[in-house]
Parts: structure tokens; sequence; C-alpha cells
């Protein structure tokens, strides 16, 4: 067995001819994927949901764009869209979050009497901002802050151009900014700077 | 601490799945991949076959598991009449469980599905070799109805209704019945016409909602092919009860596709895949298996629930 083409582009490119390549982009990127939907919606989801974003991506690999060598967006792109149609579970374990303390979310991977999830209290005003934004500012922002993409890449992911990556992920700040103004464990780097 | 920082040091404690844990997903994967190309390796056919057990395992025990069968509308069905108690060291061949199996089938009532239901499964895989670490339960919802999976879009992957349909039609006669499944999953090079006809027979078969009769006509002609035999001793299935293990020996195959049923009811409890001599996957492919030597057991597992809803996300 011949080890998988480093370039992502390439990979894709063969599986046209030899479909079963395409499981090396799994083994590259299903980790990162599966990490990055539990982190939102919880690790009892995860499993599927990364699932089905390698398995819509397989379909559609016909639309990537190959003069892209790294498929990394294009697949949080598809796991972003996935995730979307859990926007009320999302919302609602952030504002249980903000509400009680506790992060169900983390929950599903930590255990109840672990101190982590209890630690979670200090999280609830920033839960409560993520809660309040839109889904498509929460996806700019989680990207960013979560899937470390740049604009560029959060541009290719979500297929939007770079300036409204910018203007998003600045609403997006600036709205838990403020949130975490009240926040006494938060202090504004402005503050600091001043 | 700035905005961001506190966004990143949120839920920052999530877990990074290990292998293991992927596994499962990789398959269905390869599954849909292997579909699209029957430009094989050998290696590639095997996992094909993994693949097909994993997913869909099981399914022959979805109409089987009657206590769970319930219609779109919550009517729960009644339960078949009490199979006979038999011995198991009665069964020393093939069609006789199988035949078994089909007039224990028979008995069910037809689930009659409708357009717009879901079919809710929650599987489950156990008494492995290798143990899992992801969750040994899993709840999933099909559209009944789905057209991406109609008319040979996705190649020999049906929608559910497509696979009622099918096995609906199925003739009374078992050349003719093996000949319809061998059409619905064509061959992979190299695989004999028997190994062929319960490769199909198996895939067909591990479907639901089923129609009965159509089940018990596919039993009937799997019971015909040439060379099937039966474990001399009981298996265990994913729960680690014993099972009757119902196979196809073939010279040089490193895997064995083993068909389990109940010893009492004949109900199909669920698919194994058990390797027969050392083998080694190599190390190109970190997702594989680490090598396995003869009688391991790589997939064990079933469906523990079946039945009809009328929203995804609801159970029977």
């Amino acid at each position: 067995m011949s080890p998988p083409p480093a370039d992502d582009a390439a990979t894709i490119e063969e599986s046209r001819e030899r479909p079963e390549t395409f499981a090396h982009l799994y083994d590259r990127y299903a980790a990162d994927i599966h990490r990055y939907v539990a982190r939102r919606l919880g690790d009892g989801v995860a499993d599927d949901i990364t699932a089905e974003t390698f398995l819509a991506a397989f379909r559609h690999r016909a639309r990537f764009d190959t003069s892209r060598h790294n498929a990394r967006p294009w697949l949080y792109g598809i796991a972003a869209h996935l995730i979307s149609r859990h926007r009320r579970t999302e919302v609602r374990g952030l504002r249980a979050l903000a509400r009680t303390g506790t992060d169900p979310v983390a929950e599903s991977w930590a255990d109840r009497a672990d101190s982590r999830v209890t630690a979670q209290a200090a999280k609830a005003p920033l839960a409560a901002a993520l809660a309040g934004l839109s889904p498509r500012d929460r996806h700019v922002l989680l990207l960013v802050a979560w899937a470390d993409l740049t604009y560029q890449e959060v541009a290719e992911a979500l297929d939007i151009p770079v300036g409204t990556v910018r203007s998003r992920l600045n609403r997006a700040r600036r709205k838990v900014r403020t949130a975490l103004g009240d926040d006494p464990m938060f202090v504004n780097d402005t503050a600091k700077v001043v | 601490m700035d905005e961001m920082t506190a966004v990143c040091e949120l839920r920052a404690d999530a877990p990074v799945p290990d292998r293991a844990r992927l596994a499962p997903g990789r398959i269905r994967l390869v599954r849909a991949t292997e579909r699209t190309s029957r430009a094989r390796t050998r290696l590639g056919r095997r996992w094909a076959a993994v693949a097909a057990a994993a997913a869909v395992a099981v399914v022959t025990v979805a109409a089987l598991v009657v206590p769970q069968l319930v219609t779109g509308s919550g009517e729960r069905s009644v339960r078949p009449a009490a199979p006979p108690v038999v011995r198991t060291d009665d069964l020393e061949d093939a069609a006789t469980v199988l035949n078994r199996a089909a007039d224990a089938v028979e008995r069910l009532p037809d689930p009659k599905p409708r357009a717009g239901q879901w079919v809710y499964q929650k599987t489950m895989r156990g008494h492995e070799s290798k143990p899992q670490s992801g969750p040994a339960e899993q709840e999933h919802w099909y559209p009944y109805v789905d057209p991406r999976f109609e008319n040979g879009k996705e190649g020999d992957d049906h929608s559910f209704r497509e696979r009622y349909e099918l096995v609906d039609r199925l003739p009374a006669d078992p050349e003719r019945t093996l000949a319809t499944a061998r059409a619905s999953y064509p061959p992979i090079k190299g695989e004999s016409r028997s190994a062929h006809s319960f490769r199909a027979s198996r895939v067909l078969a591990d479907t639901y909602p089923v129609p009965p009769g159509g089940l018990a006509r596919l039993y009937r002609a799997m019971a015909t092919i040439d060379g099937l035999k039966v474990v001399d001793r009981l298996v265990e299935d994913a729960r680690g009860r014993g099972a009757i293990a119902v196979y196809l020996p073939e010279r040089d195959d490193a895997f064995q596709d083993q068909m389990l049923f109940d010893p009492q009811t004949f109900t199909c409890v669920g698919q194994r895949v058990v390797a027969t001599k050392a083998y080694s996957f190599g190390k190109a492919d970190p997702l594989h298996p680490d090598d396995t030597k003869a009688g391991d057991v790589l997939i064990n597992s079933l469906v523990l629930e079946s039945g009809l809803v009328d929203r995804k996300g609801q159970r029977p």
C-alpha cells in the first residue's frame, strides 16, 4: 500500500478514479472535526456528524476546488452546515451553562463529579453571549477560535467573502467583549494597555 | 484576558477521539467509496465486507425484535406464536437453521411502512476481540423513502423503500430469488457464485422494515446455497448470548462473515466478522486494526430495536 499523497487536492483528484483513496482525508482530519463537533454540540452526536461530514464530502467531491490544496476548511464548512441543523440544541446547551453554571456539553465527556465541569460556572457570561450571537456570527467566531482557521480559510469554509468574515468576527467579538465587561474574571486588553 | 482567549478556553478540555472511536465512521466512508469502485484490491474487498457487516449487520433481527416493533401510529404489534423449543445439537446443517428461521419470521406481522415515516434503529456492538472505545449502542433515524438512494442514484445502496419492495417481490423459486439478490448487489471480482449469493442475500435480509413473507422466501432460498456451514458450537452474539453461526467457508479467505441466529427462536441476532488466520494490515493505514490472529472477532453487531416512527428523533 503506497503512502497517501500529502496534498489534499491530489487525494481528491485521485479519488475520482480510485474512490477508496478518499479515506485518507478521514485519516487526516476526522479527529479534528470530531473534537470540534463535540465541543459545539457534545460528545454524543460527534460520531454521527463526523461520519456524515465525510460522507457528504465524498459525495460532493467533484465540487471541491482543487486549486486549494488544503481540504480542511472545506470539511469544516460541511461540518458547520451539519451543526446548523442542531442550532437549537447548541443554544439550549449554552443557555443552560449561562443559567446553571453547569455545562451539559462538557458533561458529555467529563465525569459529572469532575471539578472541571463545575468550574464552568465562571464561563456563564461568555456562554450567554455565545447563545445570543446569530448562527452566522457564531460559526465565524468558533471556526477562528476553536478550529484555528484563518480569515481566508473561514471564507472558504462558509463560501463567503473575506470582508464578510472580518465584519462578522468583529461583531461577534464586540458582543462577547460587552458581555464579559460585567464579569470580574475578565480584564479587557484595552484597559490593560491604558 | 481578552475575549478571544476566553472563547478559546471554553470547553478546551474536549477530548481528541482515538482511532477506535473514529473507526466506525471510517468504515461507513469506506463502504460508500467501495460502492463506487469495483476495481478493488483484495484488502479493499475484505474491508467492504467488514463495513457492510458493521453498517447493516443486524437488520435481519430488526423484523424479529417483535416486542419493540410498532407501527407509525404507535400501535404496538403483536407477538408471534412461540416458536418450538429445539435442541441445539440437532442443528448440524445451515439449511435446517435457515428453514427454521423462515418458519419463525413468517409468523411476524407486516410493518406496512408508509411514505413519510422514519426508520428508527438502535444498534450495538460488543464481545469483540478488540474493545471499542466508542459508545456500544447507537440510535439512528433514516427516512423510509429517500429519493437520493433510489433508481440507482447511489448504485447498489438502495433506500429502505426499495429494499422493502424488492424483498416483497421475491419469488418462491429459490434459484430466481438468489438471482434477484445477486442482481441487486453486483459481484466482487473473484467472488464465487455461492459467496456472491450469500453476501447479496445477507445484505438484502439485513433490512427493516421487511415483509415477513418475502424474508421467509429469502431465507429458504439461502438454505439452498452450496457450501453453507454451521459453526460446531454456539458463539457469542454482541450481547454475549449463545448464537448459532451460519457461514460460507472460502479457501484462502482471511475473514469469515457469519450470520447469527438465536438457538431457541431462530430469529437472526446479528452478524460477526471473524478472522480465520493471522493477518497483517500493515502500518500504512493507521486506522485499520492492528494485526489479527485466527479467531479474532473483528465486528459483532446487532439491532437491539427497530420501528417506524413519524418524526426523526422519535422513538417507538
